[in-house]
């Protein structure tokens, strides 16, 4: 996010906490915005078959999603600062959860997604009662 | 028609990884998946998406789920699960 560096400066001027609110709803906004257009663009590039993995794209796709979040975390610490001194920002809220879902995602590897597929294809699967069973068995 | 739900063994894995009590919320949120209107639109490498947050202890635990729909065997397969959890609160 190349307004990071403007938004140091203007959380820098104390005097100036509605400028920096303002700012930062700006940023949230904008972050939201390009996490959307990955999300566009992915619904275009992917396959059409479900069942299909294209690993280069979908290595791409991960980098785009990595850089995304990793952004997104850094205008999240810049906000925590702000809440500290008790100032709220518009649209935060949704940055959290877009983040936190974008991490979930990003928590399995593309080694995994593979092997996910492959299972199916292959029926390696587990059926509903089995998992329950194993739950409960793990539960005590 | 409700339609039945299995787990490939890697998301079986992923679903082991969860803490008990998340892992129940997996399922019951599969088994309300499988039981309403099939409505996915959005795709990831792996299949469509679905994902959900819960709150526990002042955490917020989201999971995300790739599932892939047979219309013919009417079965819905989790192809992977994977979950975040975003310690303390969130809100401003």
């Amino acid at each position: 996010m190349v307004a990071l560096p403007l938004f140091d400066v203007v959380l820098s001027s104390r005097n100036a906490p509605e400028r920096a609110r303002e700012v930062a709803a700006q940023l949230v906004e904008a972050s939201l915005s390009e996490l959307l257009q990955i999300q566009s663009l992915e619904q275009h590039v992917l396959p059409k078959d479900p069942m299909a993995f294209d690993r280069p794209t979908a290595a791409l796709l991960r980098g785009l999603y990595e850089t995304w979040a990793h952004e997104a975390e850094s205008l999240m610490d810049r906000i925590a600062t702000m809440k500290a001194r008790g100032d709220a920002v518009a649209g935060f809220d949704g940055l959290v959860d877009a983040h936190g879902r974008t991490r979930a995602m990003l928590s399995v590897s593309l080694d995994s997604i593979e092997r996910g597929l492959k299972d199916i294809a292959e029926g390696r699967t587990v059926s509903a009662e089995e998992v329950r069973r194993e739950l409960r068995l793990r539960a005590g | 028609m409700s339609y039945a739900y299995e787990l490939a063994e890697e998301a079986s894995r992923g679903l082991g990884e969860l803490e008990s009590w998340l892992a129940e919320e997996v399922l019951d949120e599969l088994e309300m998946l499988v039981s309403g209107p099939l409505s996915h639109k959005q795709r990831a490498p792996g299949g469509f998406v679905h994902d959900f947050v819960r709150e526990q202890s002042g955490s917020r635990y989201y999971v995300f789920l790739t599932i892939v729909w047979d219309h013919t065997q009417q079965i819905l397969r989790v192809s992977r699960i994977g979950q975040y959890v975003h310690r303390g609160p969130a809100s401003t």
